[in-house]
């Protein structure tokens, strides 16, 4: 195999993979645009410096890596925009649904089971995604660099200038948001089609 | 002051913030004896415990 060859093929690769670059680009940063930029400045990177691929692992793992630098980088370009929308488009307050005026629980809560029944099974992961697509953009964003770009509380309050208190209140809620759809989009499910 | 009774929406907050930092001594404590007489809120601490699993595996998903 020629050097020629081995480039285009690694080329193509990457270009196979830039739809899925691009929905966890738009999935974090909520914007379009913005998506576009880090998944190119992703691509770029990848193609400027192949010799950076040793081959030790998966072309995804080490593009996924690339993008996660890369969303950080247009989440910090982005900051102020980012802190300034932030309740805007909050939706309902799930906490006066799940609780009544006394702070009990309306509906009595369900036993989710045994974890690894569930997280074993691929359709898992595809309700979990829809779920987490479902969150209103700040909390979704929020909770993707939490939970997905493993950022820790404090480096996101720095980085978008946000209090501890505000970031807490939204990561609730969307959590919160998050086990409705699961409870909703797999367990009621799991149980409606075992009956 | 460390309250002793906490209603279930507070347990629930307990729970969540322990998710994003460390839960303080007090709201521990208030926290394991609301536990022990609500199954509500021991189921959701489990659900939650669930969905950070879930993360954790996502994350994995994703990059698989």
């Amino acid at each position: 195999m020629t050097a020629q060859t081995a480039s285009a093929d690694y080329c193509s690769q990457i270009e196979t993979l830039r739809p899925v670059l691009l929905k966890y680009a738009r999935l974090q940063l909520r914007n379009p645009a913005w998506a576009e930029d880090a998944v190119s400045e992703t691509v770029l990177a990848a193609l400027e410096k192949p010799q950076a691929f040793g081959g030790a692992s998966q072309l995804k793992t080490w593009l996924i890596g690339i993008l996660k630098h890369k969303l950080v980088d247009q989440i910090r370009k982005n900051s102020r925009e980012l802190s300034t929308t932030a309740a805007s488009d909050d939706g309902e307050d799930l906490d006066d649904l799940l609780f009544a005026a006394d702070g009990h629980w309306r509906e009595t809560q369900h036993d989710w089971g045994n974890p690894e029944d569930a997280l074993r099974q691929l359709d898992f992961m595809k309700v979990l995604e829809a779920c987490v697509e479902k969150l209103p953009g700040q909390q979704g964003r929020l909770f993707m660099m939490r939970e997905w770009l493993e950022l820790e509380s404090d480096e996101i309050c720095k980085e978008l200038a946000i209090t501890p208190t505000n970031l807490w209140v939204m990561l609730h809620r969307a959590r919160l948001r998050l086990r409705e759809c699961l409870q909703m989009g797999w367990f009621d499910a799991a149980a409606g089609g075992a009956t | 002051m460390i309250k002793l009774k906490i209603t279930c929406r507070e347990a629930t907050e307990i729970i969540l913030k322990a998710e994003d930092r460390t839960m303080p001594l007090a709201e521990r404590l208030s926290l394991r004896l609301h536990h022990r007489i609500c199954g509500n809120c021991r189921r959701f601490a489990r659900q939650v415990a669930l969905m950070r699993e879930a993360s954790a595996r996502w994350r994995q998903y994703t990059e698989d």
